[in-house]
């Protein structure tokens, strides 16, 4: 069994002129909780779509479980839960009625966790959809992804909507609960301090290009803002290995650089500079400076 | 104090401009050239010197085409826009709009109104001008029914606005404020049998315009009250009722609401719930409307003819309902939450199909129930002679046709309306604006075809025509359903039971038309002709049609599911 439980190959997907997703390749490790980042329109629902077989891929390859989600779609969404960030739940039925019609599908569902969640998440089983708010409708959409215990949870934009404290003691306890059962998460999500607090593994989306993809840790040790203070004002903006990002001017100059080893200081050293500060950039920085890259 | 500004007429022309250009534009055009098509070939096919029709069955017709018309009108003005993504809803964008309330419910409510009666009124001049004939006849709807339009089309939208609650009530209401109008228009054009024209059909007098005037402006008033209220968010009616109603129910369905026995009854409840019960509760409301409107000597005849068009209409209306995923037209896809749930293609499409030919069955037992109630009381009530009469017509109208007075007849008439919904169904199932727009073209296209071939071309060469065209319909249904099953089947999309099922019913269904129409089928052979013998394709072809949507449709939904 591949340790992957989702692979994602070069996937290209244009849509008339957008390209949507360009040669995308990611891997999403069994048991993590995997973030998918990038800014609106950065390809990240259209590659959640390619995940549960709603796209056929143009070019490249998708496995979830191993299987292909398009040729065989239950098999493969039989073990998933699916949290849209679409308002997508049938606006006729009742909370008590999605979770019985839902119920049918999966054979793991558990009536006592589907009545837990709905109690955590304050929702009456008997109120119309069409009569819950923004937030009650995200916690019911995530009602009908958890309670059948799926051992893979994609949610797309989950935060979208949830004020942010049900975002925090709710949305994050559960994503970590879920995890430390062993099971995947994936979820996408453009509020990068969230992803940064609930995320074992990155991918950052831009473009319809994966820019970046890495354990967080990985990314935090790999990339420093350091700020390099001249005995002179360089007559040309100065440069550095690695550097993804440029700021300041005069004689203190501020960058953001990946693969930190040695040859930052070294080249600062070459210029007559020295290095004043050296800190961990946040996820959101880190970011930035890959997209303007 | 607020100032009160008079607001320009630019700005109320600007509003109109916008509702037509965001709202109309190409539905209404659309509709425009659809009604003038069809009115045209219709009027063609019905003139006395069309050569064949008796006069019963060409006032039939112009009823027909009046109807057609007026659904065609109506649905080119449905306000779609101003629902949600559900249809359930307003969207309350447009109460946001910096607009008074007087005008946003004209926006919504006249202008509707007006391009109503235009519309007509372009049909009908579009229509005399094809058919020159028509001019001559007093039959053709021209100024009475332009108003009439108008003043239903004001009716429904100003209904439409008004936010009640619970939906029993809103029922009441809506068949109120139609119910006026409808009995006042009805006594007008009723003459002594449907269809034959009366005096407002063509012209309309002073006092009947300041009544269908009064109308108008008592749907605008009600129009506006109801935007005031949606406007505050506050809805009219009895929400407490409501939800005592709602609870009521709800305690009631407990007792039947335990765990689905499988996938499959969960997804037939979900169609069905959604929207197969549409049609047959619609078809109840109407007959019940009809039956309390109708005047008492034209109730049985009219009610006769009513339940035999419910019985070949309704299947394509529930087709086109149950084939279609989502309420916006400019993006037919399936939606995102059936297209997530760990459902196959094939079952999906399979259980649609069934949720439809459940809906069709249901509206056939609402509207032959209705009929009997009917009777029934009419034979209650002493007026066993009209009872009698109705059931006569009705069985005179199966003996026209052909088929209907044996049991052959009713699975003939199981099998159109199978076919024609599970047809519709799949194509509205494959998502394709494209797809839906060949439906709604190829009939028409085929028509025109054949009419215009009929009248250029001399009989010989026409009479080939027909058997050439016999020949390629009939092998083009046998190829295109052995095609359905061979693509399914390579992609997996069919267990092998579907063609048992399919190869049995359709050489089980071969061969009894085989048996009853021997005679013919001997006929034609003896004639000795290719060509003739082509016919004896059409028979097939037309029954494979009946199986095609158990391979269509999975393919459909597939298509329309993995873009």
């Amino acid at each position: 069994m591949s340790d992957h439980i989702i692979e994602i190959d070069q996937l290209s997907r244009r849509f008339g002129s957008k390209t949507a997703l360009d040669d995308a390749t990611i891997r999403v490790p069994r048991g993590l909780v995997f973030g998918l980042v990038g800014e609106n329109g950065a390809g990240k629902t259209t590659m959640i779509k390619h995940i549960l077989g709603l796209l056929k891929a143009e070019h490249g390859a998708v496995r979830v479980f191993g299987r292909d989600p398009v040729a065989e779609p239950v098999a493969v969404l039989a073990r998933l839960g699916y949290l849209s960030e679409d308002r997508c739940l049938p606006q006729w039925m009742r909370v008590d009625e999605l979770m019985r019609y839902t119920k049918a599908f999966y054979p793991g569902w558990d009536d006592d966790f589907a009545t837990q969640l709905c109690e955590t998440f304050e929702l009456d089983p008997r109120q119309k959809i069409r009569s819950l708010s923004r937030g009650q409708h995200v916690r019911t959409g995530l009602l009908i992804a958890l309670a059948h215990r799926p051992e893979l949870l994609v949610l797309d934009e989950p935060s979208s909507g949830l004020d942010p404290v049900v975002r925090r003691d709710i949305l994050e306890a559960i994503i970590r609960t879920v995890a430390d059962e062993g099971r995947t998460i994936l979820f996408s999500s453009h509020l990068l301090d969230e992803v940064e607090r609930v995320s074992d593994r990155v991918a950052m989306l831009h473009q319809g290009r994966v820019v970046l993809e890495d354990d967080l840790e990985e990314i935090k040790n790999d990339h420093r803002r350091l700020t390099l203070r001249f005995q002179e004002s360089p007559a040309t903006p100065p440069d550095l290995p690695g550097q993804l990002r440029r700021e300041g001017g005069g004689l203190e100059w501020t960058f953001l650089c990946t693969g930190i080893d040695g040859t930052q200081e070294r080249a600062a050293n070459e210029m007559g500079a020295r290095f004043v500060a050296e800190q961990v950039p946040t996820l959101d920085e880190i970011f930035l400076a890959w997209r303007d890259a | 104090m607020l100032e009160r500004k008079a607001l320009p007429i630019s700005t109320v022309a600007a509003v109109m401009a916008w509702e037509f250009w965001s709202l109309g534009r190409r539905r209404i055009l659309s509709a425009l050239v659809g009604i003038g098509c069809l009115n045209a070939l219709l009027y063609r096919l019905v003139t006395p010197d069309s050569g064949g029709l008796p006069e019963t069955a060409q006032l039939n017709l112009f009823v027909a085409i009046f109807l057609a018309d007026a659904v065609l009108i109506a649905l080119s003005l449905v306000p779609g826009r101003d629902f949600d993504e559900n249809g359930q809803a307003f969207d309350t964008r447009a109460f946001l709009l910096p607009l008074p309330t007087w005008l946003l419910a004209a926006s919504k409510i006249f202008f509707p109104t007006v391009t109503a009666g235009l519309m007509w009124l372009v049909v009908s001049a579009f229509t005399l001008a094809v058919t020159p004939g028509a001019a001559t006849g007093p039959h053709w709807p021209l100024l009475g029914p332009a108003l009439v339009a108008a003043t239903f089309t004001a009716a429904g939208l100003a209904f439409f606005w008004l936010p009640l609650h619970p939906w029993p009530l809103r029922v009441i209401v809506g068949i109120g404020m139609l119910a006026g109008p409808m009995a006042w228009t009805s006594n007008r054009f009723a003459g002594p049998e449907i269809g034959r024209a009366t005096r407002m059909w063509v012209s309309v007098s002073a006092t009947e315009l300041a009544t269908l005037v009064g109308f108008l402006t008592a749907a605008f008033a009600i129009a506006i009250y109801g935007t005031v209220h949606a406007r505050r968010g506050t809805t009219l009616g009895f929400s407490n009722l409501g939800q005592q109603l709602e609870a009521r129910l709800h305690r009631m369905r407990q007792g039947v609401t335990g765990a689905f026995r499988s996938q499959t009854t969960a997804q037939l409840w979900f169609e069905w719930r959604e929207k197969g019960w549409i049609v047959p509760a619609n078809a109840v409301m109407g007959l019940i409307m009809f039956v309390t409107m109708a005047d008492e000597n034209e109730l049985l005849p009219l009610l006769s003819k009513l339940v035999f068009l419910f019985l070949l209409v309704m299947p394509l209306m529930i087709g086109c309902l149950m084939g279609r995923f989502s309420q916006s037209s400019r993006d037919p896809a399936i939606d995102l939450f059936r297209a997530s749930r760990p459902v196959s293609d094939t079952e999906l499409a399979h259980t649609i199909l069934k949720a439809g030919a459940l809906s069709v069955i249901a509206t056939w037992i609402a509207a032959i129930s209705a009929l009997g109630a009917v009777f029934a009381l009419l034979e209650l009530t002493g007026s066993g002679g009209q009872a009698e009469a109705g059931w006569l017509i009705l069985g005179g109208i199966a003996q026209r046709i052909g088929w209907l007075d044996s049991a052959l007849g009713a699975v003939g008439l199981v099998w159109i309306s199978w076919t024609m919904m599970a047809l519709v169904t799949t194509v509205f199932l494959t998502g394709r604006n494209l797809m839906v727009a060949g439906l709604v073209v190829f009939p028409y296209a085929l028509g025109l075809g054949a009419f215009f071939t009929s009248k250029l071309t001399e009989y010989d060469v026409n009479l080939y025509l027909f058997e050439a065209g016999a020949w390629l319909i009939g092998l083009g249904a046998i190829v295109l359903t052995m095609v359905a099953f061979l693509v399914a089947g390579r992609r997996r999309l069919l267990a092998g039971r579907t063609y048992t099922w399919a190869v049995g019913l359709w050489l089980a269904s071969c061969s009894v038309l085989a048996w009853r129409g021997a005679d013919s089928i001997r006929t034609i052979i003896d004639s000795g002709t290719a060509l003739e013998a082509g016919l004896l394709l059409l028979a097939p072809g037309a029954l494979a049609l009946s199986v095609a949507p158990l391979a269509l449709a999975p393919l459909a939904v597939a298509w329309n599911r993995h873009r």
